[in-house]
């Protein structure tokens, strides 16, 4: 009977050994790791044909954005922001694309604008913003002053578009005067709540906006990362913390679904502090095995609220799919090219992807997913020309 | 008066359990597929029905199943009958 259950066990810890190490082949394409200027890759290509038909096609893309307002309504705006920066990039890899990509980011924008104009920004906030006064005295968002500037800015850098100066001009002064206004030169998204990703968003908006107007916000981008090593960094793992109230004190401690795209959005602001915190960030939260790679939503020294924006978590992994997904964006941000690409076997996996015939190709979302994480995949696959632009210019 | 035909050796028995817990992992995500499990699994990134979500979620452990699990019993299957045949003691 021991001898039986022996060699069962023996089978099953050989089968084991076989077929788990080589589970990586199965997952994953060759060309997924983003070159810093070439051609997109063919995952990218299916990704965007996909989120760029969703724009064109009223009837899918309402289905699209009513499920996720129901979920959230801030993911509905940020998917706009991603899918245009995404798209920035894919013009400037493939110029030949670039009026395609600007049809669909002008389309974005107009309609983002308009929506703001009809209804507010409390449009594309969640419900508990309508229950409190913001501190900021023009009681405006961050959150949507900070993607609009970067959307417009992004757009003008790819291609100049008059119309787009007065807005980029207005939302620079707005976000400038919500950051300032703020006693650690932070700007509110929500009433007494302000949140690194968007103050990272402003700021690289900011960056953006000097690139594409000759402006120059750099004394003000300095002093913000100065005052965040003093007040905005959790001690233990000097990571930047995710929200705090407008007087600086502390909300929630660091979270990888805010801080992987604050490290994205910094390394425009502060390469240094942005890849200091990639370190930091890497090493606290980024997880691989057997080929596979994943992000926690806290690290060992801190368990955070469970909110909308952390989703679904993996137990025992603690495998978070918001703070994964985001890890994409400063994995190809950072070039850690190897956990990039275990993070794209994770999302084969475990992200249902879906490949359909669509009138220009191959198309791809993710079952699993909805519209704004498949928009950040595509920003973390596509990224690099815009911010090299930017830089350029910025010289 | 016929004799009753002998049980199958131990071996075959461990094996076919191994294997046909792999069948079962197999017929279940066809069956969640057919189901509409995968389309339900958006129910893991957006609000949705609880009888949705649960679906979606059965598919998605299914899926995993049968990527991970499904292939090491049917590969421990394989390796357990050959075990078997390799220490045997010969008659």
């Amino acid at each position: 009977m021991l001898r039986r259950l022996g060699l069962t066990a023996l089978s099953l810890v050989v089968a084991c050994l076989v077929w788990l190490p080589a589970l990586r082949l199965l997952h994953g394409r060759a060309d997924d790791a983003p070159t810093p200027a070439g051609p997109v890759s063919s995952r990218a290509r299916a990704m965007a044909a996909r989120a760029a038909r969703l724009w064109r096609d009223p009837a899918l893309r309402e289905v699209e954005v009513a499920r996720m307002r129901a979920g959230n309504a801030e993911w509905d705006f940020m998917g706009r922001t991603f899918l245009a920066l995404a798209l920035a990039n894919v013009a400037l890899r493939e110029p030949a694309r670039q009026a395609e990509c600007l049809a669909v980011i002008d389309a974005i924008l107009d309609e983002t604008l308009r929506l703001e104009a009809e209804r507010g920004q409390l449009h594309f906030l969640l419900p508990y913003a309508r229950h409190d006064r913001f501190r900021n005295r023009p009681q405006r968002s961050l959150f949507v002053d900070g993607e609009v500037l970067l959307m417009a800015a992004a757009r003008r850098l790819v291609e100049e578009k008059p119309d787009l100066r007065p807005v980029v001009a207005e939302r620079a002064r707005h976000v400038v005067s919500l950051l300032e206004d703020g006693p650690v030169l932070c700007g509110e998204s929500y009433p007494d709540e302000c949140w690194t990703f968007c103050n990272a968003a402003a700021l690289a908006g900011l960056r953006l906006g000097d690139a594409a107007d000759g402006t120059d916000h750099r004394a003000l981008c300095a002093r913000w990362v100065a005052r965040a090593r003093e007040r905005l960094c959790e001690p233990a793992s000097g990571l930047l913390v995710s929200s705090f109230h407008h007087d600086g004190r502390v909300k929630d401690g660091p979270e990888g679904s805010t801080i992987w795209f604050a490290i994205h959005a910094l390394w425009l602001v502060d390469e240094p502090f942005a890849r200091e915190q990639w370190a930091r960030a890497r090493a606290d939260l980024g997880r691989d095995a057997l080929g596979f790679g994943w992000a926690r939503e806290w690290g060992a020294g801190w368990t955070g609220p469970m909110d909308i924006d952390s989703g679904p978590i993996v137990p025992v992994l603690e495998a978070s799919a918001s703070s994964s997904g985001l890890a994409l964006l400063a994995a190809a941000t950072a070039g850690d090219e190897a956990w990039l690409r275990a993070l794209l076997r994770s999302l084969d996996l475990g992200g249902a992807p879906v490949t359909t015939d669509g009138p220009d190709g191959p198309e791809l979302h993710h079952a699993a997913g909805n519209q704004v994480g498949d928009a950040v995949v595509l920003y973390a696959l596509v990224q690099g020309p815009l911010w090299a632009r930017a830089n350029e210019r910025l010289r | 008066m016929s004799e009753a035909s002998p049980p199958p050796p131990a071996r075959v028995l461990e094996a076919r359990l191994l294997a046909g817990l792999a069948a079962a992992i197999v017929l279940c995500f066809l069956l969640l597929s057919l189901a509409g499990g995968k389309e339900a699994s958006a129910a893991l990134s957006a609000p949705a029905p609880a009888s949705t979500a649960l679906l979606g979620l059965m598919w998605v452990a299914a899926h995993l199943g049968l990527v991970i699990v499904a292939p090491v019993l049917a590969l421990a299957s394989a390796l357990r009958l050959l075990l078997e045949r390799l220490v045997r003691p010969r008659a």
